[in-house]
């Protein structure tokens, strides 16, 4: 039995391995066609994520948003439907905890902070019923709807924090957040690694317990396992996906209101919600496995760390390690090809050659 | 240009689509067949980096456009070997591609320039000068770019294709039932890839609309999500290919309106209220009734093939 669930992990890590493997060695590549040693670009790249302490948590640091966007990619997807709209949500959920944060004022830490964490996550889960209500309602697929609402997101924010909510002097942001709002670090500066951190470990806990655990994640893997099946053993389809979608895109706003609370202190106008996007490439190599995607997260938080120390020190745009992921999540998509078809492909070139040998020895 | 002209709209409203009227009318091909292609942004924005770098290197335009088609093609191979022969993630595989085009031409161009954002100026193909002499109508066909005439003519194609000839009735077929398509001895995979690499082909061109005819450079981010846009306009368009070129003529319009309203004096919407409407007007579209139609019952179904 326990040799059994063994090869069960080894072939389920197998998979996202080959994958990142052959992505970097596919990196390689691009690297040496723009002139650039791949060797040097990649030890640059690992001393860039690891090489230090203050390297090694500023990775852990950057993972935070990717843990919660890749947990909140991972809910939906269990339910059939990809959220790429963790954008939009992460900035909804910003531009909630950076107004609780610098507007409320005369409140204990304890109070104020998960008051900026509730809200933050309140309106991540707003700007996720739409599309989960046209999807449901209208059929509307919801990687098309989440990205207008993205693109709506980015120009909401950007008008409310340079026009109605901008703080008076130079910068376009909001005022700064009281620090009563302020997230502790965990670990002190240099390494400033913020409380979020270890919220975002509670969340993965929590995703998984939702998941494995209880009615309503036995629901959200039924509907996404059949959905038919699942309507005929009297599942609440409709709300399913609903409860579903809002947890996405609560998380995805939770990981925007502590990027404000946890490290910027206020939101800026160019503030990026892109983790949101980088949340589906984290969830989808995890398998939308809450542990797993916090080791994606840490993966990517390092190939995003360490490629800005790559771009400075050997010259290599950042950007291919955007490309990488992007060869990562192909694989991903390919795997259902290798792992179950692979073999099922070369039994039929086989069995045809039988067959063939047959018609000819007759 | 400080009064509204409805002229200047028209006009603008057409630039504004002809991206739009590519990049949809091939996602119409392409899931009539059954593949949705979501990673249409992706293949756009390295079209229109392909585009600008063929022009560069070669200092013509119409090398660039090849270039554009190319690339479009190819990503869409990857995305049709992934999703047809892999019988892999549709929406999946797309991110990839996305994520992948905005990677590499980020990447290239820094490659290329040594700096982020935008390349420098090339040579670009803006207006259509051998329709300068036709009388009346002339200088305003000739202001146009050849994209929107090379979009026109194949449009046209394509919907001559599904809609009269046996190919159109065999991808239609694939998308609805590919079981029966193949029991009838249709090529289902063959049909498949056939029509996601055309809708490639028609994504790069989109791109390559962008960086050689509405400018002269490529920019980071310069698609704008017209990828995404483009699959609004199939939907709106119900999964036809005139529906699509009036879905795009309808966003082309808000951009224009949009472009229109930022130039002129004291407009009471912000400029960033106004840049989103595109957007929300296409949420509003789906919503309501446009929402209800029905696309390609196999669409985005993976079909492994029996035999």
């Amino acid at each position: 039995m326990k040799r059994k669930n063994n090869k069960e992990l080894l072939s389920k890590l197998l998979m996202p391995i080959v994958a990142i493997v052959v992505a970097l060695v596919i990196g390689a590549v691009f690297i040496g066609i723009a002139g650039k040693n791949p060797i040097e670009a990649y030890s640059a790249l690992f001393r860039g994520a690891f090489g230090t302490p203050v390297a090694f948590f500023t990775t852990l640091g950057k993972a935070t948003p990717l843990i919660l966007t890749g947990l909140a990619v991972s809910i939906a997807f269990k339910c059939k439907m990809l959220n790429i709209g963790g954008e939009g949500q992460m900035l909804a959920g910003a531009f909630a905890a950076a107004i609780t944060g610098a507007y409320l004022t005369g409140l204990p830490a304890f109070i104020h902070i998960p008051i900026t964490i509730i809200a933050g996550m309140a309106f991540g889960g707003i700007w996720a019923i739409l599309p989960a209500l046209l999807k449901i309602k209208r059929n509307v697929h919801p990687v098309i709807s989440t990205i207008m609402l993205n693109y709506v997101a980015v120009n909401l924010v950007r008008f409310l924090v340079s026009g109605p909510f901008k703080a008076p002097g130079e910068t376009t942001a909001t005022l700064p957040i009281q620090a009563s709002a302020k997230l502790p670090f965990l670990l002190p500066a240099p390494y400033r690694l913020s409380l979020s951190f270890l919220i975002a470990l509670i969340c993965v806990v929590v995703i998984w317990v939702i998941m494995n655990k209880t009615v309503l994640g036995y629901n959200i893997k039924a509907v996404g396992y059949n959905e038919d099946a699942a309507k005929y053993a009297g599942m609440n389809i409709t709300k399913t996906m609903l409860i579903a979608f809002i947890i996405s895109g609560a998380l995805a706003g939770l990981a925007g209101s502590m990027e404000v609370t946890g490290s910027l202190g206020r939101l800026y106008d160019s503030f990026s919600g892109a983790n949101g996007f980088d949340g589906i490439p984290v969830a989808l190599l995890a398998g939308c496995n809450p542990f797993g995607v916090v080791l994606t997260s840490l993966l990517f938080s390092a190939l995003r760390t360490g490629a800005t120390t790559m771009q400075t020190s050997v010259g290599i745009s950042k950007d291919i390690v955007q490309a990488i992921q992007g060869i990562i999540i192909l694989f991903i998509a390919a795997e259902f090809f290798f792992r179950h078809k692979g073999h099922l492909i070369i039994k039929n070139m086989i069995g045809n050659k039988l067959k063939r040998n047959k018609k000819e020895a007759a | 240009m400080k009064e509204f002209s409805i002229f200047v709209l028209i006009i603008t409203t057409i630039r504004m689509a002809t991206p739009l009227m590519l990049a949809s009318v091939g996602g119409v091909f392409s899931e009539k067949a059954g593949v949705s292609n979501i990673g249409i942004e992706g293949m756009i924005i390295a079209g229109a980096f392909m585009g600008m770098a063929g022009s560069y290197y070669t200092g013509n335009p119409w090398i660039g456009v090849l270039a554009a088609m190319v690339i479009g093609a190819a990503m869409a191979t990857i995305h049709g070997f992934v999703s047809i022969t892999c019988g892999g993630n549709q929406s999946v595989s797309s991110t990839g591609l996305i994520l992948l085009g905005t990677g590499l031409s980020a990447f290239g161009l820094r490659s290329m320039f040594g700096r982020a954002g935008n390349s420098d100026p090339v040579k670009a193909l803006p207006t259509t000068e051998i329709l300068r002499d036709i009388p009346v109508v002339g200088n305003v066909l000739a202001d146009f770019s050849p994209f929107l005439y090379i979009a026109i003519i194949l449009i046209a194609i394509v919907y001559y294709i599904l809609y009269h000839t046996p190919l159109g009735l065999r991808i239609k077929t694939v998308g609805e039932n590919p079981k029966v398509a193949e029991t009838v001895g249709i090529n289902v995979w063959g049909i498949r890839y056939f029509a996601v690499i055309t809708s490639g082909i028609f994504a790069g061109l989109a791109g390559a609309y962008l960086s050689l005819g509405q400018m002269n450079m490529f920019q980071e981010g310069m698609s704008a999500g017209r990828g995404f846009l483009a699959l609004g306009a199939v939907i709106m368009g119900r999964w036809t290919p005139h529906g699509a070129v009036l879905a795009s003529l309808f966003f082309g319009l808000f951009e224009a309106l949009q472009l229109q309203l930022q130039m002129m004096p004291n407009v009471p919407i912000p400029y960033e209220l106004l840049q989103s409407m595109p957007y929300i007007a296409s949420l509003i579209v789906l919503a309501t009734a446009f929402g209800k139609s029905r696309g390609p019952a196999a669409n985005g179904v993976p079909y492994l093939k029996r035999s």
